[in-house]
């Protein structure tokens, strides 16, 4: 039996390029190098009028714009990834294709001006979240001065290839971490620097000139990013703007186009998960963190204590230090009585130590990285240095003068 | 916009926009851009609002004398519940940090929007398109 496609067309219609749908194709394959079944592209129209293709992935996400029609959905219609790659072919030879739904029998159906047809079942369960939003503000901003660089398609090209290269040679365990690049925004210049000496290579740094306003160095890891900014035309400007040292996200933007991409730190990429693995391992969950980034502390209690803190520490020769830490007491201002007393407790730990920051009266342990395999025992010197200090908040702060 | 009657009383109108050039001017230029600003921060800090579909908090009301002004959704005493928890979360949040509100010498312009450009436009959380099978 032949399928009626035309049957119970829905009410809304997206008439797409060949154009438009190539970008989307190119920065699709550019972030995923593999189409996955079960994840989409969003189709949508934004307030300007303009129609929007999101495509996002874990730390990234790109968009795409075009001219909208007035028979365009201002809802986010959701698209296999599979079914990009397939309009790809089907437009070939022709202007465009028409995409809506049959209603009936739940399908995205694709028409070309040749008269063939597709369709593909319509995605279950997904949904259009705050997370797709390509903007996302910034809850920070009144806080630091944000940065924009105006830099030519050229010159991003250029960062982006240097972004590829491998040293060669560099070989590295499946499961680690791939360097993360560090940007700086200052003095109309673009500069970065790739950091390969973990995998006992160099450190690569590069420049290209740029127009900025404000100044800013961030790290993200680059390789997605790269792999769409190769995808663009390089005949115009694109803008790059982080709004602050304190912003989630970079964002990197041409005339029709955008990425957005989390700005996270290499050492907590690496090390973070572990931790909290370890931990959990020893019977201490952390509790869940909001931010996309990767913290660079986390909450946890033990035995119903108050909050304890786990933290990741990087030191300029590139070693990373864990710290659990527990606020014994606050208000506590510096006097010799209480720095004294500070030092009996001290002279009582074993493996930990008591100091007082900012008021703070601080119960740490601290050990490197590669000692989370013993997290049993740095937890166990912990809980019994916090049984020892558990009158602390009481007795200290009789000794400040 | 979905417009309750009159959350404050019979003395508020949901707005005509059939006024003046000057009058409209001034909704479309300036009080709307600022109310969508509202509603926005309203939908980031608050959630969408649970009262109609577009999950705006606010609209774009006058009196009877001509003044313009923020009309706010009525919602039932169930969300007004989920509300008041929520501003009690806020709150927890806001001591727990410590935060005052920014001085106008702190005052940083969102950029963003100016960037980003059309992407940005798209600043409420569209709805979802789902499957539907009518047998």
């Amino acid at each position: 039996m032949i399928p009626d496609f035309e049957a119970n067309c829905s009410d809304w219609r997206i008439r797409i390029s060949l154009r438009e749908i190539l970008e989307v194709h190119l920065t699709l394959s550019a972030i995923n190098q593999k189409m996955r079944p079960n994840h989409v592209v969003w189709v949508t129209k934004g307030e300007s009028g303009k129609r929007l293709w999101i495509i996002r992935d874990r730390s990234i996400l790109s968009w795409v714009t075009a001219d909208s029609e007035t028979t365009d959905p201002t809802f986010a219609l959701p698209i296999p990834e599979l079914f990009i790659e397939q309009l790809m072919e089907m437009i070939a030879g022709g202007d465009g294709i028409d995409l809506f739904c049959n209603e009936v029998e739940g399908t995205i159906v694709a028409r070309s001006d040749n008269g063939s047809y597709l369709s593909i079942d319509h995605p279950q369960n997904v949904e259009f979240n705050r997370q797709d939003l390509p903007y996302l503000g910034n809850p920070h901003r009144d806080e630091s001065t944000p940065a924009i660089a105006t830099v030519g398609m050229l010159d991003i090209v250029q960062f982006a290839k240097f972004l590829f290269k491998f040293p060669s040679g560099v070989d590295w365990p499946p499961n680690d971490v791939m360097p993360f690049v560090a940007i700086a925004l200052d003095k109309d210049t673009l500069a970065w620097t790739m950091d390969w000496r973990r995998q006992d290579s160099y450190r690569f740094t590069g420049s290209v000139p740029a127009n900025t306003v404000g100044a800013i160095t961030a790290t993200f890891y680059p390789y997605q990013l790269a792999a769409v900014l190769l995808t663009k035309d390089r005949d115009s400007d694109a803008h790059i703007f982080i709004d602050g040292e304190n912003a989630e996200y970079a964002y990197f933007v041409g005339d029709d186009w955008g990425i957005r991409i989390l700005l996270d730190a290499e050492y907590l990429a690496r090390w973070n998960h572990k931790v909290v693995r370890e931990l959990k391992n020893v019977g201490v969950e952390v509790d869940n963190w909001k931010s996309m980034q990767i913290p660079s502390y986390m909450t946890f209690t033990l035995n119903g204590s108050e909050t304890c803190y786990v933290s990741l520490h990087e030191l300029d020769d590139l070693s990373v230090t864990v710290r659990l830490t527990a606020i014994l007491s606050d208000d506590v201002p510096e006097s010799l009585g209480v720095y004294s007393e500070i030092n009996k407790l001290n002279d009582s730990l074993i493996g930990a130590r008591v100091s007082l920051r900012d008021d703070e009266v601080r119960l740490v342990v601290e050990f490197p990285v590669d000692g989370i395999s013993n997290m049993g025992a740095h937890v166990l010197a912990f809980t019994k240095a916090l049984a020892q200090c558990k009158d602390v908040h009481a007795f200290l702060p009789l000794f400040a003068e | 916009m979905s417009h309750s009657p009159s959350p404050f009383g019979d003395g508020f109108e949901p707005f005509d926009p059939s006024q003046t050039i000057e009058e409209i001017e001034k909704v479309v230029l300036d009080l709307e851009p600022k109310i969508r600003d509202l509603n926005r921060h309203m939908i980031d800090v608050l959630g969408a609002c649970p009262e109609n579909e577009s999950g705006n908090w606010a609209y774009l009301a006058r009196t009877e004398s001509g003044e313009f002004v923020i009309g706010f959704e009525q919602v039932s005493i169930k969300s007004g519940m989920k509300l008041s928890n929520r501003f009690l979360d806020v709150y927890r949040i806001l001591d727990d940090i410590d935060v005052a509100a920014p001085t106008s010498s702190q005052y940083q312009p969102d950029l963003g929007p100016s960037i980003v450009g059309d992407a940005a436009s798209l600043r409420f959380v569209p709805s979802t398109h789902v499957r539907v099978v009518r047998k």
